[in-house]
């Protein structure tokens, strides 16, 4: 089994060629010590892997470097390299490439967008150029798959050869001893003279240019991109242009936030059925317990985010394979720019409105690596859809129904708490860029490529690994979490004894009627004595205990918060409108003022603001970063934020 | 803002110019390499919004978006 490497220029169709040949068999992880995606998949029988793109072994972003250290290392094992040029832009392709060639490592050229060159009328003499080149040379569409057969040939066959040097003699030395060349010495290094790789890259570009003529009909591929330059003129415009990209951004919003509701509430709905079904099958007791409440709600929290994540990266595959993911990069990049960011952060940031974890697997799209940090660590601070619940019962705890103006109080409230989780984000990326010692690149460039239909098995594909990813990587996480939080919620130092005959002194004392077994026992839980023990911390920001018990578990997931408030205060119902009346009578035993009143209940919002509270979004965060520490940091970052401004609200307020 | 540099800011979509002297950093003129963007190399301007601040360039068969004030670092003449 040989390992064979996949290299070409970003925009040349190596993803999609590498997509088509390995299909559902991939594997997708990340580059030792980086975060850079390493793709890798199985090809007749061989591994085959999917390098980054780069522009050329002149490396200067992170990933380039990734490749260039990969091709520099295939050098002692000879293993061969599919080349993957653009044919519509083979001129700059074929430089790299000749780049590559003066290493003396077996090749093949595979020439993509066979379609493009025959709409366009260019012929490529494939034997010309493979007698140039001294290696195969295949015309493919990899969107449709032909010319794929010439390839698999290749492959099957080990028909690579090592291609004729082109420039490799510009680094020839000559001594005593004779010549040796210094090519591979001066790729290891640094590059400093730039007026002698400028020299050289004209000579590359000379020599290609001469290749090329002799290989095609026609150059010219300027009636090419007239068509996309044409629709630039709307796209990019600064009122249509800016139209186009709101109603984009609408759907794609609507589609992750609204949609997604219908299969999460079935996937939901599913779950609690299973729970329920586990309830009947199973005797009563522990195991009982562990196998509804603690592993079939853990895979609930994992598989209940399928829905958005799918419909997100399907969403940005159909942008990406358009070409308009790049135009909305270029729109928003002035505006972004002024918070250290750029526009390839936009996806991320407004994705993050319906869930940070697709947002943050959604920023491999940023090959900034500073950049990418900074928005991993900001985007959790958008307000996204699990806070709402909470949000929604605390505003109306506060906040009367009445219209003021055009404008309901409660949507004003929750409007400036959504502008509040904006500006946080905003806020915490430009610090993040100012402080963290990830690497930057230092310059910027977008390339806009044409327009064009999207390629629906690439992006099937890529929604199928991203899901698979998250499922497998994060989903582990969450699980345990789940298990540790059951097992501190169900498990306490009492007795069953002492329970009953708490709840029966309960029941003499209380004049409501709601005390249940349910809120005694997570009261003298573990659960419940960690929320008496951080009483004191959080006194100041106006909680009790009891607020305590829902903030430590819906640190799960931030809308547990409300279905704990339910179970302590023995509502036995999760109604928005029971909650809300049970939340309005609740007293403060040392005051007989209403627990959840205006400054208490602004300090929760705030909490909520900023709290990190999701640990889903730790998983991923450990996930993408490739550390612990990160999500650690970030997590203690926004608590600390959240304590701040929960207790500077409560005092300033009560 | 030197006469070179109103070069590049006169320069309209649609109009060609060709790259005669590149300022700034090595890693900028590696960058510039890298995204075959060399002395001599002609770049025909597309049309580039001003809230952007960036550029659109096709070059080598290619558009590429740039920083407007990356591109100023180029001294150009038009075609």
């Amino acid at each position: 089994m040989k390992k064979i490497a996949l290299v070409g220029k970003p925009n040349s169709g190596k993803s999609s060629l590498f997509n088509f040949i390995t299909g559902l068999n991939q594997k997708i992880g990340n580059y030792s010590g980086v975060t850079v995606e390493k793709k890798s998949g199985k090809y007749l029988g061989h591994s085959i892997v999917d390098l980054p793109g780069m522009r050329s072994i002149h490396a200067v972003s992170p990933e380039e470097k990734i490749s260039k250290q990969a091709i520099l290392g295939m050098l002692h094992t000879q293993s061969p390299i599919v080349y993957v040029a653009n044919g519509m832009q083979l001129e700059d392709s074929l430089v790299m490439f000749s780049e590559i060639a003066d290493l003396q490592i077996p090749m093949a050229l595979v020439i993509n967008f066979k379609d493009d060159l025959a709409k366009h009328k260019i012929n490529i003499d494939t034997v010309s150029l493979e007698n140039q080149l001294g290696c195969p040379v295949v015309l493919t569409n990899a969107r449709s798959g032909e010319g794929l057969a010439d390839l698999e040939s290749i492959v099957s066959k080990d028909a690579f050869k090592v291609p004729n040097a082109i420039c490799r003699s510009l680094f020839d030395q000559f001594s005593d001893h004779g010549i040796s060349n210094n090519y591979v010495q001066h790729l290891e290094v640094e590059p400093n003279d730039t007026d002698f790789e400028r020299i050289e890259f004209q000579k590359r570009q000379k020599i290609i240019a001469s290749i090329i003529g002799r290989s095609t009909d026609k150059q010219d591929v300027k009636a090419y991109l007239e068509r996309s330059k044409k629709w630039d003129k709307y796209l990019l415009h600064p009122i249509y242009g800016l139209i186009i990209f709101l109603a984009v951004m609408f759907v794609v919003f609507q589609a992750v936030f609204s949609f997604a509701s219908y299969p999460m509430d079935w996937i939901d709905a599913g779950m609690s059925q299973l729970s329920a079904w586990a309830g009947e099958l199973i005797p009563a007791g522990w195991l009982q317990s562990f196998v509804s409440d603690a592993l079939i709600q853990g895979i609930g929290g994992v598989v209940i985010f399928i829905p958005q994540i799918a419909i997100l990266f399907f969403l940005l595959g159909v942008l990406e394979h358009t070409g308009y993911l790049s135009r909305i990069s270029f729109i928003s990049d002035a505006f972004l720019r002024k918070f250290g960011l750029s526009g390839k952060s936009v996806i991320p940031l407004m994705s993050s409105w319906a869930c940070s974890i697709p947002a943050i697997m959604s920023t491999r799209v940023i090959d900034d690596p500073r950049e990418r940090m900074a928005v991993i660590m900001a985007s959790p601070l958008m307000t996204c859809s699990a806070r709402l619940p909470v949000y929604t019962i605390l505003i109306a705890v506060i906040f009367p129904q009445n219209d003021a103006y055009f404008f309901g109080v409660q949507g004003l409230a929750l409007l400036s708490l959504y502008l509040l989780g904006v500006v946080a984000t905003l806020g915490v990326a430009w610090l993040v860029n100012k402080r963290t010692s990830a690497p930057s690149n230092p310059f910027w460039s977008l390339e806009l490529p044409v327009y064009r239909f999207p390629n629906w098995r690439n992006i099937l594909i890529n929604v199928y690994q991203k899901t698979k990813s998250f499922v497998v990587e994060a989903g582990k996480v969450i699980l345990a979490i789940s298990i540790i939080l059951w097992v501190l919620s169900t498990n306490g130092p009492k007795d069953e004894a002492f329970l009953k005959n708490e709840l029966t002194k309960l029941e003499q004392t209380d004049q409501t009627g709601e005390v249940s077994m349910a809120s005694v026992s997570l009261e003298y839980s573990y659960l419940g004595y960690l929320g008496k023990v951080i009483e004191p911390t959080i006194r100041p920001l106006g909680y009790d205990w009891k607020i305590g018990i829902a903030l430590l578990s819906s640190f799960a997931a931030r809308e547990v918060f409300v279905g704990t408030l339910s179970t302590i205060y023995s509502i036995g119902s999760e109604e928005e409108s029971t909650i809300l009346e049970r939340l309005k009578r609740e007293k403060n035993k040392e005051t007989g003022l209403a627990r959840f009143n205006f400054a208490t209940a602004i300090s929760l919002l705030l909490f909520y603001v900023f709290a990190m509270q999701c640990m889903s979004t730790l998983a991923i965060v450990r996930k993408e970063t490739g550390q612990w520490e990160y999500a650690i940091y970030q997590f203690l970052f926004m608590l600390v934020l959240a304590y701040g401004f929960a207790f500077l609200a409560y005092q300033l307020l009560s | 803002m030197s006469s070179k540099t109103t070069q590049n800011d006169l320069l309209k979509a649609g109009e060609r110019a060709v790259v005669i002297e590149i300022n700034g950093s090595i890693e900028f003129q590696q960058y510039l390499l890298a995204n075959g963007i060399s002395l001599g190399s002609i770049l025909t301007k597309n049309y580039s919004p001003n809230y952007a601040k960036l550029v659109n360039l096709t070059i080598g068969g290619k558009m590429l978006s740039i920083r407007r004030s990356d591109f100023n670092q180029l001294v150009t003449i038009k075609l």
